[in-house]
């Protein structure tokens, strides 16, 4: 679904991302760990091109997203997107948030959009929350309604920018919750994360990066019970202490 | 007695100098007056006085010399004593032979001459009888008498509301403020349509070129990018880093010298100045909105106009409508210069009546006043608006 050749991105003189490749099938969820400054948000970023990439190719579905004639909106309409500071709206209610996209970008009438939203917001049990202002909301609440607003365009593929890192630690779990129930809907899933137990329970690959390059990858048994590179070694030690 | 005196006295002060310049000098305590200018009048203490032509003085009848006191007794004038008003002047109606030769009803005499001329059966009607004062005829309507005014304040509150009188409703001076008042709104609504327009699309280009320039493709869409961000930096450190009042000049007679319409071209000027304040607002504005915001609409999906516009605009707004109602507020105040380009402004009216009425404080006063209202209504409308907007703020 998502093939990257020989990403590279540069800030200035920071190398961030120096020659990433990877492929991503459909169905699979892929997590991507390492320490920070690793580049592994970064990586994220450029695929859906909030970071426009100073070096490769990103080809999603065949197409090659970093070319200039191709149109990115499009593309990003189809890939939806979970920030760790969640960024709802906050001048919009709670279904204003998640309907405002289908409304204004796929045509759909307000009925149609609010009812698709208040099935997904009863997914995630948050339908009486429908008429709030994101603020009311507790911060798992909000990164729960910002998974809905991202679902709502229907993606075909989901990015997870360490979504539960600016959360209270009683609050990890009921997100973790949701996207657990989206891998086993089969939602292609790329997750940058620090919980180790969400990885090694529903990613199909785990990617170790650092330094800007991928350092190590595979299932995540092979990765968290036998790491074959000093790096992630030590790594996984300090994280899983 | 005293008491007529010390009003004589009073009424004698404020017209000595036009009576200086009127009238030949004379004895102490003695003046000539041309018979035609001559009417009698009479206080209900049963104290005659002569009035000069429409003037508001009275003489007191001794006052005049002989002449004069001759030609006023000659007149045979019935003089029927109605009232003081509450602000002390003496209401007479007055008839010569069968004719009502001056109804001196202060303030309102000049616009409404009474239209009887048959004072003496109205009077008589009325129950009055004729008592004779210094050869006149005089009918003093006691019933509606009051007494003058005798302790300090009443009498400043008094004079206060003649001044009031004189410059406000007086030959409907008030009508001047009222288009002195549009002509400020107009030009306040007008300066601040061009300024936020203005502002806006300054704000617009120079955040979009602070955030993206650097990572936009090379082509035309940069270019001019470049060179707008450029201009508008000039535009803004120009018309703020010059006063008002020399922009406004060179606008009248330098620049916009071709256009004869002297508030078009001051309503050009405010907005101009205007918009160069307004678009910092307005990217202090845009520059306080997490970029999160941004990124969520742009990976949802949207472009970033529709960003801009459904995500960004609305909490912009929000934010800087206090500090954007200021800039009104201080739009209004600021107009009040553009009398120097010819526009009768709320200023320039008040400065008018002040010409007309050689009165410094009356129509200075209401002008501040009628700025203080405006402002403290616009900010009452703004506090609303804030209100309103602040629904999604709600814990």
């Amino acid at each position: 679904m998502i093939t990257v050749k020989n990403l590279q991105k540069s800030f200035g003189d920071l190398h961030v991302l120096r020659g990433v490749d990877q492929h991503i099938a459909p169905g699979e969820k892929i997590c991507l760990i390492g320490p920070s400054g690793s580049g592994k948000t970064t990586l994220l970023r450029c695929l859906n091109l909030l970071e426009q990439p100073t070096g490769g190719q990103i080809l999603f579905e065949g197409k090659d997203i970093t070319d200039p004639k191709c149109d990115i909106n499009k593309v990003r309409q189809q890939m939806g997107m979970v920030f760790q500071q969640f960024n709802l709206f906050p001048h919009l209610t709670i279904m204003k948030n998640i309907t405002l996209a289908p409304m204004k970008l796929k045509g759909m009438r307000k009925d149609e959009a609010e009812a698709r939203a208040m099935e997904l917001l009863k997914r995630v049990g948050l339908q009486e929350k429908a008429l709030s202002f994101p603020r009311q909301l507790s911060g798992g609440q909000q990164q729960r309604i910002a998974i809905v607003r991202a679902l709502a365009m229907d993606p075909k593929v989901m990015l997870f920018d360490e979504p539960t890192s600016a959360l209270d630690p009683e609050m990890v779990g009921e997100v973790l919750e949701v996207m657990t129930q989206l891998a086993d809907a089969g939602m292609t899933m790329v997750v940058v994360t620090h919980e180790m137990g969400f990885a090694r329970q529903v990613a199909d690959h785990v990617v170790f990066m650092d330094g800007g390059y991928i350092v190590e990858q595979g299932k995540p048994d092979a990765i968290f019970d036998d790491p074959q590179q000093p790096r992630t070694q030590d790594f996984l030690r300090k994280v899983l202490k | 007695m005293i008491k007529g005196m010390k009003r004589t006295l009073m009424l004698l002060a404020a017209l000595m100098l036009l009576c200086l310049a009127v009238l030949p000098a004379a004895a102490e305590g003695e003046t000539t007056v041309p018979e035609d200018k001559l009417y009698a009048a009479i206080d209900a203490d049963g104290y005659a006085y002569v009035s000069v032509a429409e003037a508001t003085t009275f003489y007191s009848a001794a006052d005049l010399n002989e002449e004069s006191r001759n030609a006023f007794l000659r007149k045979k004038t019935t003089v029927v004593v109605t009232a003081y008003t509450e602000y002390g002047s003496i209401q007479v109606w007055m008839m010569q032979g069968d004719e009502l030769v001056s109804a001196y009803l202060p303030r309102t005499a000049v616009k409404n001459p009474l239209k009887t001329n048959n004072i003496v059966s109205q009077a008589e009607k009325a129950g009055l009888e004729p008592q004779e004062v210094a050869g006149c005829s005089v009918y003093v309507h006691e019933a509606s008498v009051k007494p003058l005014v005798n302790n300090a304040f009443q009498q400043w509150f008094i004079d206060l509301a003649e001044d009031f009188y004189k410059n406000i409703i007086e030959y409907d001076r008030w009508l001047l403020l009222l288009q002195g008042l549009a002509n400020t709104l107009i030009m306040t609504a007008g300066a601040l349509l061009i300024g936020v327009v203005i502002g806006i699309a300054i704000a617009l280009v120079r955040s979009v070129w602070e955030t993206n320039g650097a990572k936009m493709r090379p082509g035309v869409g940069k270019a001019v990018l470049c060179v707008l961000n450029g201009f508008f930096k000039v535009y803004t450190t120009v018309f703020r880093g010059t006063p008002m009042m020399v922009q406004l000049l060179l606008m009248t007679f330098v620049i916009l010298k071709g256009i004869p319409h002297a508030m078009m071209v001051a309503v050009i000027s405010f907005g101009m100045n205007s918009g160069a304040y307004v678009a910092e607002i307005f990217r202090g504005g845009i520059n306080s909105i997490d970029k999160g915001q941004m990124e969520a609409g742009r990976s949802i999906g949207l472009s970033y106009a529709q960003t801009m516009w459904y995500i960004i605009a609305p909490q912009v707004i929000k934010n800087v409508l206090p500090t954007l109602a200021n800039e009104f507020i201080t739009l209004i105040k600021e107009t009040s210069i553009a009398a120097y380009a010819g526009v009768m402004e709320l200023t320039m009216a008040g400065n008018r009546i002040r010409g007309q009425t050689f009165s410094d404080f009356m129509p200075l006063i209401m002008v501040a006043i009628i700025y203080l209202v405006l402002v403290m209504l616009l900010t009452w409308l703004v506090g609303i608006l804030e209100r309103r907007l602040r629904q999604s703020d709600n814990r």
